[in-house]
Parts: C-alpha cells; structure tokens; sequence
C-alpha cells in the first residue's frame, strides 16, 4: 500500500469522483466560507492529511465516515441532490441565523440526557513509517492523548468515550485537539431541540420549505421558555391527506458557545484577530516555506489559522468557534 | 392558512438524458451482460435530468427524513417513505403487473434505482423548493388496500454500496495485485470492458 498526501475534501471528491458523480458545478457544495457565503461547485478543504490507497475493503461511504471521525466535519445530501461536504469550522462561520422560529408554530421539546455525556476521551493517531508516494508502507501508533473536563469528572465521575484511533488525525497535537474537542462537546449533555412546524403565517411556510441541515436558527419560544441559538441537525417531512397535513420537524444542537475550560486544553489560549499575535497572510498553497516553531499563519482561502508547534502546522481555533 | 403544495416525479425511463453514470461498478455484471441499457450507461453531465413521470395524484403519505439526530453522531442516509395508489386502477401500483403502464409504457419500468425527486411550493412566494432527490430502493405492493410502499434513498446509497479501489492496486489490465485480471480475448465483452479505463473487472470503483 502507498499514501498520498491530500485534504479531506479532497479525498470525498476523489470517492464522488469514483462513482461519476462529478458534476462539480451543479452538484457539489461545500459549507459556509470566511465572508459568510456558501461555497459552490467544490466542497471544503478539510484538514491536510495523508491517506492510503483504497483497497476495495471498504465503502465509500465507509471511508468518508472514517474521515470525518477525525475532521468532525459533515457530508450529506442537500434536499435538491447536491453532494456536500461542510468542514468543521463552516459551522462556526454562520456567524448570523438563517431564520427566526417564534411561537406561532412551534412545539420544542428541550430536556437533558445524561447518556449524552463523556468527559474524558482518547484519541490515538496512526501514521504511515515511510514517505507519502512510497510502497510498501505499514502504520504506526502514535502517543495517545487524552484529555478531560475536570469540573464534570468532579461532579459527575469519569465517563470514557470510546477511543477513537484513526489514519487521518495527522499530529499527536491534532489528536489532543481532537480529545479536547469531544470533551468539550459532550461534557454537555443538553439533548437535541426539536422543533415541530405545520404551517401558520407565510413566513413560517417559507421556513418550513426553505431550511436546510446545518443552518443557524434563533429560537424564541416566549411560552416555553425555550430561546437561543441552533443549528439543524435533523429535518422529517410527513405529508399527508393529499397535503392538508404538511409537517416539518426540524432536531437542533445548541450552536454555542461551547463550554471551554478543561485544564491543560490548548483550545482558546491563542485568538490571532485579538491582536495579541501577529500572523502571516498566505494560501494553502502558499504556506511558508522555512517556518519556524511559534510563527502563526492566517490561510485566505480556508480562513483557518495555525501555529507552528514542533515542526508541524496546529491548526488554532477559537472557543467560539469549536462545537 | 396556506398549506405548500407537493409534487413527486420519478424517472421510468433507462436512458435517463443526463443522468449519473456508475459504469460497470456495483450495478453490472462481470460477464457484462448488463452493458448500454444498464440503469446508469448514460452521459452524468447533470443529475437528474430526464424526463419525469408526474405521480403526484396518487401520492397518499410521505414521510422524508435527512440528517442525524444529534452533533455527535454521523450525517443518516436520506430517505422518503411513500404511499402510492391509484384508486381507479386498483394494480396500477403493483411492480409485477406487466400490463400496467408504468410498466407497460416504459422500459425498463417499475424496477428499483429509479430517480425520484419531491418538491414544494411555497404558496406566498410562488418558490419551487427541493424536498428529496434520490432513488427507489424497494416497493411493497399490497392488493388488499392497493397501496404500494415504496422506500427510496438519496445518493448515500450509492457510495455504501461501492468499494473504490485506488490506481496503485487496481490492476484491471493483467496487473499483479489482489485484483489481477487477464482479459479473454475471446470474449467480446471481456475484452471490451478490459479497455474501459478507470474501471476494475472485480466491480470496484477505481479512483482516479
């Protein structure tokens, strides 16, 4: 088996490809860009990773899975067929909601499931011994990480979630991230909102019709109690009775901010637009060249930042902006 | 109030103008006895682009589902549950019925893989939105109530279905690898199908 070296988006491409479903222009999609807009006829970048070559072991889809177990970002079938993949941080760019749900046709159903919870994870690495582009080639662990919420342990007790070992986490760095990442987004254990919606007011049809998976919604349910911010993770549509019954059901996460403490986490000890540090403006193509440990670089074309930390590029995100 | 208005098509027809091609992967045979009139053997410069059957009429129930029920989990295959039936036609629905027009009238017909796609109107702004593109994957048909159950997913189904296979070990063409074929020169379809590039004998996908 050899590796090449490439990005998340665009191994997805490459398996979308393989299926001829390459039709770029009118079919594929990426999420939502550093000026606020959709990306349209490619799909994001993802994280830079390197991949073996496909076997035929496994699906397509299998693979796409394992990917985004390390990227934590998304890839679905928009309601008018487009293939889209949403990296990670596309979610904290809906920096606005898309819509606001009031009381004239909602029924939310907030509530709290302690099964939700982990508060301490392991995120083991593995990466290829030889050099991307070189056959034969074998994997090899990295350091595991782990990494925890101390004030829920505390008041909780410990909760393991399942180690996740993974060929695309390209750093023991990232894969500490990645450890932080889950713990801080299931240290919460609010369950999903969902949000029911038959009709009512024009606007509330047009919403009904025109929402899609991952958009950003403000809820204000004043008779409920029930408001904030969410993003959609789920949508059911049931028609019926020739369509006098037309009813859609919308499931939604808390959009944030996520909680952020947890010890030793790297995760919101660095903002580069703060102004505490400068950083270099370049592309992803264009990453320079001799950096040095502790250099700091802003990437124009996927708005992502990262650190020089050990001879390798971290990416730095906000506590804003992790979910 | 105003309720939207639906409507559901689905593409009968085998030579669907525009739609997806998926070659001889997942969906032929290795004899390749399934060839041109393959359900994808057609361009895929757009997807979905053939001529529709409007079924709205004899839409009783939808039920459509897309996403996933929490941040943690990974995005489900979308998927639309229909009930069809045709009141004055009582088999119209039924996928064995050679006399009925969906069969009938088109080729290769009421068989699994068909594109259907479901929209809505917005009554207030007159806008056409898209509701659920993807294919048939079963229909149940029961004479009792005349009711045909058909279950259809979006192109997630697809990509579960094909094991892609990268340049380096897809040794189509008398290669060395795990997927190593010899085509038999005998054999017009072997020999055709060994001259396809991109794709392996052993119906995987090859990636470029």
């Amino acid at each position: 088996m050899s590796w090449v070296a490439g990005t998340t988006g665009g191994r997805i491409g490459q398996l979308l490809d393989g299926i001829d479903f390459n039709d770029r222009a009118n079919f594929w999609q990426g999420g939502i860009k550093a000026d606020g807009t959709r990306r349209t006829g490619s799909l994001d970048t993802g994280d830079t990773i390197t991949v073996g070559n496909a076997d035929g072991g496994k699906s397509a889809l299998s693979i796409i899975q394992d990917l985004l177990e390390a990227e934590r970002g998304v890839f679905y079938i928009s309601k008018d067929g487009k293939a889209t993949y949403e990296e990670r941080n596309s979610r904290s760019r809906r920096t606005s909601s898309s819509a606001t749900i009031t009381t004239y046709a909602l029924t939310s159903q907030p509530g709290f499931e302690f099964d939700q919870l982990v508060n301490r994870q392991a995120v083991k690495r593995q990466y290829q011994t030889g050099a991307a582009g070189t056959s034969p080639n074998t994997l090899a662990d990295g350091t595991t990480q782990v990494a925890q919420n101390a004030v829920s342990v505390k008041l909780f007790g410990v909760v393991d979630g399942s180690e996740i070992t993974s060929e695309y986490v390209p750093s023991d760095a990232q894969a500490l991230n990645l450890a932080q990442f889950i713990v801080n987004i299931r240290s919460s254990f609010v369950a999903p909102v969902t949000i029911e919606m038959d009709g009512g007011p024009a606007a509330a049809t047009t919403q009904m019709l025109s929402l899609e998976l991952q958009d950003r919604v403000t809820v204000n349910d004043t008779v409920a109690g029930t408001s904030g911010d969410y993003i959609i993770e789920g949508i059911e549509t049931e028609i019926a009775d020739g369509g006098n019954l037309f009813t859609v059901t919308f499931t939604l996460s808390d959009y944030g901010p996520a909680p952020f403490v947890f010890g030793s986490s790297t995760q919101g000890t660095f903002a580069p637009p703060d102004g505490t540090v400068t950083y270099t403006v370049c592309t992803y193509a264009s990453r320079p060249s001799s950096p040095t440990n502790g250099e700091y670089i802003l990437e124009s074309d996927t708005g992502r930042y990262y650190k020089r930390v050990a001879g390798a590029w971290v990416e730095q995100i906000y506590p804003r902006l992790t979910y | 109030m105003a309720v939207p208005t639906y409507s559901v098509k689905i593409g009968w027809n085998s030579a669907q103008a525009g739609l997806l091609v998926f070659d001889f992967s997942a969906f032929q045979t290795i004899s390749g006895v399934v060839r041109t009139t393959d359900v994808f053997g057609n361009a895929y410069s757009a997807f979905f682009n053939g001529t529709y059957d409007d079924v709205t009429t004899d839409v009783q129930s939808i039920r459509i589902r897309r996403g996933r029920d929490d941040i943690l989990s990974q995005m489900n295959a979308g998927t639309a549950e229909l009930e069809m039936m045709r009141p004055s036609d009582r088999a119209y629905w039924n996928p064995a019925n050679k006399s009925s027009l969906l069969n009938s009238a088109n080729a290769p017909g009421f068989v699994p893989m068909r594109p259907i796609r479901i929209q809505a109107t917005d009554p207030a702004s007159g806008t056409t939105y898209g509701l659920f593109w993807g294919f048939i994957r079963s229909a149940r048909f029961d004479y009792a109530t005349g009711v045909c159950r058909l279950s259809c997913t979006d192109l997630m189904l697809v990509l579960s279905r094909v094991n892609p296979l990268d340049p380096a070990l897809a040794t189509t063409e008398g290669g060395t690898g795990s997927d190593s074929y010899t085509p038999d020169a005998d054999t017009a379809t072997d020999a055709d199908q060994s001259t396809t590039a991109g794709k392996s004998r052993s119906g995987f996908v090859r990636l470029a």
